[in-house]
């Protein structure tokens, strides 16, 4: 009975933490003119505090701790290619690449400014307005596909019953088959 | 206790390697044909183990059962781990590839050093304190190499094994308890699980 009783404890255990996994993991995206992101474990648990490197190349551009929830921001980094880098601690480190193209091309409407105070032509002040409409409809698609984007991210982090039984069973099909090389050789 | 890629220097990575090879060899050496249906079914404990996670404090933890591996199978512990670690590599992206050696030895290691002290005792203490001390113990010396490897790789040796001391200090007690509690079941159920692991040794 005993024996019974402390079976199912095991199995329960396995069942209830199916979805937990100790990979962590570390997302980003630019929001608005800065960049935001959050550094979590497999699972969903977020790394509290975890140290967060901006870095060019191999160049470090800034560093920040992410909050009680994991969630940090730099902001107003010049657009260009990023790599980030999160340490939890103890060995927990994830990378994450944030490429230029992400980045919403605000030079057009900022470089507008100043020249329609020279030449005030109808058309281009026109030409200029649609540029910017353009930038602000890229940044509301941006914001919708947003929570998106991060339910992928954290869907794959995630842990599978296919993969906690195909693990086993090549567990146990090596030993097998060490198994059977001895059994040869004898 | 799974260290990611490009954290530690390439020597500390080289040694790792070198020395899980030695040991996995070692292991594999002493593995008679009736102890691999054990070794299999323990290495897929080990390799499930760490799916029962637990959030603790700014990191998170889960159960690694090295010091029960390490107790009940002494130097197979290495190849025993190794697989389930590759596997868990590969599957789940638990650390790196290129510091599975480094990984593989901080968590087998102990799990020997553990089995090698506490294996002439057994029948000395009680079965509870027997797993307790091989759980609790294999957890810290696993801690203490975690932080070591680190600092070997150029961290700040105070702060990081702080944090993985005091990290790793409930995991310990959590550890002891649970693997008190399996020693206690294999002692009633099968012991001569306990009894015939000396010819490991």
């Amino acid at each position: 009975m005993y024996k019974h009783i402390c079976l199912i404890f095991i199995l329960s255990c396995c069942l209830v933490n199916t979805a937990q996994a100790h990979r962590t993991k570390v997302f980003a995206w630019v929001d608005g003119t800065s960049v935001a992101g959050e550094v979590y474990f497999g699972g969903g648990d977020r790394a509290k505090g975890a140290n967060v490197e901006l870095l060019v190349g191999e160049q470090l551009v800034a560093s920040t701790n992410a909050d009680e929830q994991g969630e940090f921001r730099f902001e107003r980094p010049q657009p260009g290619d990023y790599q980030l880098k999160a340490n939890a601690g103890q060995g927990h480190v994830a990378t994450f690449v944030i490429s230029a193209d992400e980045f919403l091309d605000l030079s057009g409407s900022a470089a507008g400014t100043i020249e329609t105070q020279g030449a005030e032509h109808e058309d281009e002040v026109g030409f200029k307005n649609r540029e910017t409409c353009a930038v602000l409809n890229e940044a509301a698609l941006v914001k919708v596909i947003q929570p998106l984007r991060n339910q992928l991210d954290q869907y794959e982090a995630n842990i599978r019953w296919h993969d906690i039984l195909g693990g086993i069973g090549y567990i146990l099909g090596l030993f097998g088959l060490w198994s059977l090389m001895r059994t040869r050789r004898g | 206790m799974h260290i990611a890629d490009g954290v530690l220097s390439t020597p500390v990575l080289v040694a790792g390697i070198a020395m899980t090879l030695a040991g996995t060899i070692l292991g594999l050496k002493k593995l008679d044909d009736d102890k691999i249906p054990f070794a299999a079914v323990l290495s897929a404990c080990f390799f499930v183990a760490s799916l029962i996670h637990l959030p603790l404090g700014p990191s998170s933890v889960h159960l690694i059962f090295n010091g029960l591996i390490g107790l009940l199978l002494g130097w197979l512990a290495f190849p025993v781990m190794l697989v389930a670690l590759i596997l868990q590599a590969m599957f789940f992206g638990f650390g790196g590839i290129v510091v599975l050696g480094v990984n593989c030895l901080n968590i087998a290691l102990p799990a020997v050093m553990v089995g090698a002290l506490l294996r002439p005792m057994r029948h000395h203490i009680p079965a509870q304190l027997l797993g307790f001390l091989a759980g609790s113990g294999a957890v810290l010396l696993t801690g203490i190499m975690v932080s070591l490897s680190l600092y070997l790789s150029g961290e700040a040796f105070s702060k990081t094994a702080n944090v993985v001391f005091w990290g790793n200090l409930p995991l310990s007690l959590l550890e002891g308890v649970i693997s008190g509690f399996i020693i206690v079941l294999i002692n009633q159920v099968k012991p001569e699980i306990l009894k015939g692991v000396h010819s490991n040794v």
